[in-house]
């Protein structure tokens, strides 16, 4: 079509100006195409040029020296405009591409920085929720202790305190465990020193169950989050105390299996009833029959904290009756 | 007559500790952030200190780190459940021990004495925890007149403990007095050396209580 175009002007224009119309050609075409059609169309180009503008005509026949200059330097002119506009379009591509993949990077950076803030956000709120709710209960519980539990009236608050202190913390902890705020620390320890710590915040509900350990002798040191441990064998403690008559003994078995820590709390209360084995350790699941003043939370708490630690917690009724725990929690051992 | 610093943003918290300390014969001071709390000390120079890691402003660990520049007076912490890396943190940066809220009376004046009985004038070769006596002299440690067998670490290890009887001292600051210079986690040495010590201390009045994730406390 172009060369039809430049043949009808030929006559006032000259092959020059065809051989000008073929290469603005070309350059407009770099623009939209990619470099094999390019090239192609340059080469073309310079041979329809030869063949229709250049005497003689209709012939790849040329005469005149400088034509063949002409035809030579219109050759090399198309390829190269050809190579250089497509160079040009792919490096702009490339830049594209390239400031795209930043975008996105930067909008993966920010999602991150969202996330994270966020979580800070929910921390911050969780520790200045808890400092808000214990400190009150902390200057009631020194208050009381300042004036001494001889006046029956000043028991009850106390006993109040302790319940509600046991409460909150509970609320706190359940949270905790549920946003994945729980990240074990794990460090050697002896199995004693988690029975101490899980038993010294309870002495008052187990100075009416006598505790018999079992096995905690001659154990080696095992790697473990102590503090995580003993918190979730305090709430079962705590669970026992509350379930088991008084006076009735609670008993601890600890044993390595596997390289596996087991470790049983078995009350003699009236243990589960039937199909409760999995629904205690949901939150706020309450036993018919339980006495008041639990939240349902300590035994999700419990769970919570084992599978934190890449443990476990189950109950069955023990064949001679009452509940039997059992916490097992792989472990790395040391023999002292 | 001791002096007594509170440094704690409770007010309520504040006149209740006044009350308990006052009962005791002591002359108190307070201060409800962290920079009064600094100028009070330089200002009173209190014989023992009591400071709430939650202070708004300046937070309870950068107070204790820029008293220590200056003063070494005892500092017992007040925190809450939970902190438990917060709590090692001021101990490593010079608290002498630590309670937690909510605490009884009788616990806080207990550990108030302790931390300031710290200062263990070293003109006797001799330390003494209640049934027990450790001579760093002879380097040997007696319960009840009766001697220990103790390694050398075993030794290190418990005169570190009872110098610091009733307090409590940190896994890293254990380790630094009895392995100086080891660069290696050394926790599990360490544990199987207190378990050892544990053994031969035996049921004869002193025990070595561990406070998880905290440390160890000699108790006689």
């Amino acid at each position: 079509m172009l060369a039809s175009v430049c043949w009808v002007l030929l006559p006032y224009t000259g092959s020059t100006f065809s051989a000008l119309v073929f290469l603005l050609a070309i350059v407009l075409a770099g623009t939209r195409w990619n470099r094999g059609p390019v090239l192609a169309m340059g080469v073309v180009s310079a041979l329809v040029w030869n063949f229709i503008f250049i005497p003689p005509r209709f012939t790849f026949h040329i005469e005149k020296p400088e034509d063949v200059v002409m035809f030579g330097m219109f050759f090399v002119v198309a390829l190269s405009m050809g190579h250089l506009i497509t160079q040009l379009r792919e490096r702009e591509a490339a830049l594209e591409k390239n400031h795209r993949e930043q975008e996105q990077l930067q909008a993966a950076k920010h999602r991150a920085e969202l996330a994270a803030e966020a979580e800070r956000l929910h921390r911050t709120l969780l520790d200045s929720v808890s400092h808000e709710l214990k400190t009150p209960i902390a200057i009631i519980r020194t208050a009381i202790d300042g004036l001494g539990t001889a006046n029956p009236f000043a028991a009850e608050i106390d006993t109040a305190t302790r319940r509600l202190q046991r409460i909150v913390e509970n609320f706190l902890e359940i949270t905790r465990v549920e946003s994945d705020a729980v990240k074990p620390s794990p460090d050697w320890c002896e199995i004693g020193d988690v029975l101490h710590a899980a038993t010294t915040p309870l002495q008052r509900e187990l100075s009416n169950h006598p505790l018999r350990i079992t096995g905690a002798e001659n154990l080696p040191l095992l790697k473990l989050d102590s503090r995580l441990l003993s918190q979730a064998l305090a709430n079962v403690l705590h669970n026992a105390t509350q379930h088991a008559p008084a006076g009735s003994e609670i008993e601890i078995g600890v044993e390595l299996k596997n390289q596996a820590l087991e470790l049983r709390v078995r009350d003699h209360g009236p243990g589960l009833p039937p199909d409760m084995e999995e629904r205690v350790f949901e939150k706020f699941a309450r036993a018919s029959g339980a006495p008041a003043g639990g939240t349902g939370l300590g035994l999700a708490i419990s769970r919570g904290l084992m599978r934190a630690m890449k443990g476990d917690i189950t109950v069955r009724n023990h064949p001679e009756g009452g509940a039997e725990f059992l916490f097992s929690l792989p472990v790395k051992t040391r023999q002292p | 007559m001791s002096k007594a610093l509170i440094i704690d943003d409770e007010q309520q918290m504040r006149r209740l500790l006044r009350m308990v300390l006052e009962s005791r014969g002591y002359e108190v001071c307070e201060a409800d952030e962290g920079q009064r709390g600094l100028q009070e000390a330089a200002f009173h120079r209190p014989d023992v200190v009591l400071l709430d890691l939650g202070l708004p402003g300046i937070g309870g660990l950068e107070v204790l780190k820029r008293l220590r520049e200056w003063s070494d007076v005892p500092v017992l912490v007040l925190s809450v459940r939970d902190q438990e890396a917060v709590k090692v943190q001021a101990l490593e940066n010079g608290a002498d021990d630590y309670v937690t809220k909510p605490f009884g009376s009788a616990e806080l004046l207990a550990r108030l004495d302790v931390i300031q009985r710290r200062r263990f004038t070293r003109q006797s070769p001799e330390i003494i925890a209640g049934p027990l006596k450790v001579d760093l002299l002879h380097h040997e440690a007696q319960i009840d007149n009766e001697a220990l067998k103790l390694t050398p670490t075993e030794f290190a290890l418990l005169k570190v403990l009872t110098e610091h009887a009733g307090r409590i001292v940190t896994q890293n600051q254990i380790v630094k007095q009895v392995w100086p210079g080891q660069s290696s986690d050394p926790s599990e040495g360490l544990r199987v050396h207190i378990n050892h010590l544990r053994k031969k201390l035996g049921d004869r009045g002193i025990r070595i209580v561990n406070e998880p994730g905290i440390g160890y406390r000699l108790e006689a």
